[in-house]
């Protein structure tokens, strides 16, 4: 055996191992899964759970049954309208903080302030989720402090309204935005901006040329995490919602876990496919308007 | 990057203080923890020796001991953990006792075999479901001598005639429950609740202050019971109108809402006053109740429950063994203690949920509390489930839905 082989060996090890081995669990975690819900959605599946029987004629009878669904289009419309403004609200709460911390802030203080910034997240989802139940509650601290302040006398119900949900989302969410964009901004060749102002560029001007652009990938990558699941979410309208803050997910969680059998199976895969392609359509159209050139794959 | 006078700081400064400030958060987390522990050991056990006391007075017999694992999957505020420690102590079983707050989430756990539980309570026709498709395992009724402490009216209900895969849990209905100070007029009947036309009526006047059930098969079947239809019905037209009359009573509610929130707000009477709820849940309201406790005493006696004129939904919660279960010999050793009439009396004296083994030792001012034993005198009135297909469970639900994005 000479060394040549050796090394061609170690090489395939390597590539089995760097490439292989998550291939491999995607492939028993997501892509055999997804195949399965694909056959429960043409009803290619007659026995729910331990007993499988195999048909093979699919069929479109769950999406049709899907599309007369009273209140799908609504719950979908809803699923969209609460991630599009998580993302904005997350943006907006975002870029100028990452911006302070990657670009204003002293270097030494950096890895402070994203530590100040990532504490809440130390602690459960679930559990930040009941909390702010009970921030938003009408006896809780928000009202109290509005009624301390006399701004209101009759306490406001934020619980099972849109604001609630919009606002829980975009607290959940935050992180997934605040770290892409510090990582980009973080990187930011300050000298450019320098030689923007040495050229008489306003800081406006300089950021819109300079920093805004630069700063795409990380706007890209950000807004992709948090709009991805958040038109799934169905956890937060739950909790923090109520009956007209149905979305998507809430459907989709209801024909598996109430409907059940089959049907419920099936309906609820359809469902489930179809949110897929919507999100797959929906993140391609987003990234040719706002990326451009730029490329994920 | 800036010039200021701590230049010479060196690189990794940043670092010792990210550390330095991790241990402190961790270390403070973990003090915090230990104080709420400790606070709540002290309580525990104070709580433990009350029972054991109490127990004592009657005789708690102890069983064989088993050198067993148990898993119980349950609901949660439905036994006296105090006591039920204190059973796996003196049986030497390693205890797992797991919540789950509600049924499809209880169902999903179990059809999907994703954690194996001993032992677990599911109601009538759920049960009756997950038997069907053969999830449960029989019930060895000569393991369990306290069977016969279970009265006759509770033994082979309409779902198991032969009791092969359930045993009674506790029972009750699903009325309304009020808070008496806010509607001194009182609520006798699900009109008050649905007559949204009458602008005299209980709704109309308590616009805003009123809750239904967070749960498609109860609601749909008060509004049924309303309208004279059968509780499980899946004929279009009936749903549709039970769809629009829940969809008319909707601009008038407070929301749709779960046990914990109602059994917090009654009382306070806020955010609303008026909850569509399950008799025990308001008991524990009205009684002072803890899951570790016993009272007697009331406390809130301005919190009101009926079981409305055109009747209620009755309910049987039943001990069930899943197929996957790994200690059916300890599972059946619990059921067997449960039934014992004592031990199910403390358990009805804990939580206010009655458990029908224990009449005979539930002290008299809850035995005649028509909140928690349902009086016989109600049973015509009262409607108990069937199991249906999810075909027909798809029918409801798509109403349901059009009532939620309505």
């Amino acid at each position: 055996m000479n060394v040549a082989d050796v090394i061609r060996r170690s090489r395939r090890l390597k590539l089995f191992i760097f490439i292989g081995i998550p291939m491999i669990y995607l492939l028993i975690f997501f892509f055999i899964p997804f195949l399965i819900a694909l056959l429960y959605s043409l009803g290619m599946f007659k026995q729910v759970v331990y007993q499988y029987h195999f048909v093979p004629e699919p069929s479109l009878e769950y999406y049709v049954g899907l599309s007369k669904y009273p209140g799908i289009f609504k719950a979908i419309q809803r699923s969209f309208y609460y991630a599009t403004l998580t993302t904005i609200g997350t943006l907006l709460i975002s870029y100028p903080l990452a911006y302070y911390i990657g670009v204003k802030l002293e270097e030494r203080y950096r890895d402070l302030a994203v530590l100040v910034v990532f504490t809440p997240f130390w602690i459960n989802f679930l559990l930040r989720v009941y909390a702010m139940r009970f921030i938003l509650h009408e006896a809780g601290m928000v009202n109290t402090i509005l009624r301390l302040l006399g701004i209101i006398t009759e306490p406001i119900r934020f619980l099972g309204t849109d604001v609630a949900v919009i606002v829980v989302m975009i607290y959940s969410y935050l992180i997934f935005m605040v770290l892409p964009l510090y990582g980009v901004l973080e990187k930011l060749n300050v000298e450019l901006l320098e030689a923007a102002y040495t050229l008489g560029a306003t800081p406006f001007r300089a950021f819109l040329k300079i920093t805004l652009p630069l700063s795409i990938p990380g706007i890209l990558a950000g807004s992709l995490l948090v709009f991805i699941p958040a038109v799934g979410e169905f956890v937060i309208p739950e909790l923090v919602g109520g009956p007209n803050t149905t979305t998507l997910g809430t459907i989709i969680y209801s024909f598996f876990l109430r409907v059940r059998g089959v049907t419920g199976w099936g309906i609820g895969s359809a469902a489930g496919l179809i949110y897929i392609a919507m999100i797959l359509v929906a993140s391609y159209v987003y990234m040719r308007f706002v990326g451009g050139e730029v490329r994920l794959g | 990057m800036s010039e200021g006078p701590d230049e010479r700081i060196e690189v990794g400064e940043g670092r010792r203080n990210f550390l330095k400030i991790a241990v402190a958060g961790a270390a403070a987390l973990a003090v915090g923890g230990a104080v709420g522990y400790y606070a709540r050991e002290g309580e525990v056990t104070a709580l433990k020796k009350r029972v054991e006391e109490l127990a004592a007075q009657v005789g708690v017999e102890v069983g064989p001991v088993l050198e067993e694992n148990l898993n119980i999957y349950n609901w949660t505020w439905y036994a006296n953990l105090a006591l039920v420690e204190q059973w796996a102590e003196e049986n030497n079983i390693h205890l797992v006792y797991d919540f789950f707050e509600d049924l499809d989430t209880a169902i999903s756990t179990i059809t999907t075999g994703a954690a194996q539980y001993d032992l677990t309570v599911i109601s009538d026709n759920e049960a009756q479901e997950l038997w069907e498709g053969g999830y449960l395992r029989e019930i060895d009724l000569d393991k369990i001598p306290n069977f016969k402490y279970v009265p006759e009216e509770f033994k082979g209900l309409p779902y198991d005639p032969d009791n092969t895969y359930s045993i009674i849990y506790s029972y009750g209905t699903t009325g309304i429950g009020y808070n008496a100070d806010f509607v001194p007029e009182g609520i006798t009947a699900w009109a008050d609740l649905f007559e949204v036309d009458n602008p005299d009526s209980v709704i109309r006047r308590h616009a805003g202050k009123v809750t239904m059930m967070r749960d498609s098969t109860e609601t749909l079947a008060a509004a049924a019971i309303y309208l004279g239809y059968d509780i499980d019905t899946t004929n279009e037209s009936e749903l549709q109108r039970i769809a629009d009359l829940l969809i008319a009573q909707k601009p008038y509610l407070y929301g749709y809402v779960q046990t914990e929130d109602y059994m917090n707000e009654l009382p306070v009477g806020q955010r609303y006053y008026i909850s569509h709820a399950w008799n025990g849940d308001i008991a524990g309201i009205v009684y002072a109740s803890d899951e570790y406790e016993v009272y007697i005493e009331t406390y809130y006696d301005n919190i009101k429950y009926v079981v409305p004129e055109e009747g209620a939904v009755v309910w049987y919660d039943n001990f069930v063994i899943p197929k996957n279960a790994q200690n059916i010999e300890a599972a059946h050793a619990y059921i067997n203690w449960f039934l014992d009439p004592v031990v199910s009396a403390i358990h009805t004296i804990t939580i206010k949920y009655p458990y029908p083994a224990g009449l005979k030792y539930v002290p008299v001012e809850i035995k005649n509390d028509p909140m928690i034993f349902t009086p016989s005198e109600l049973a015509d009135r009262l409607y108990l489930g069937r199991a249906l297909t999810p075909e027909e469970r798809a029918i409801r639900e798509q109403y349901w839905n059009m009532v939620m994005t309505a």
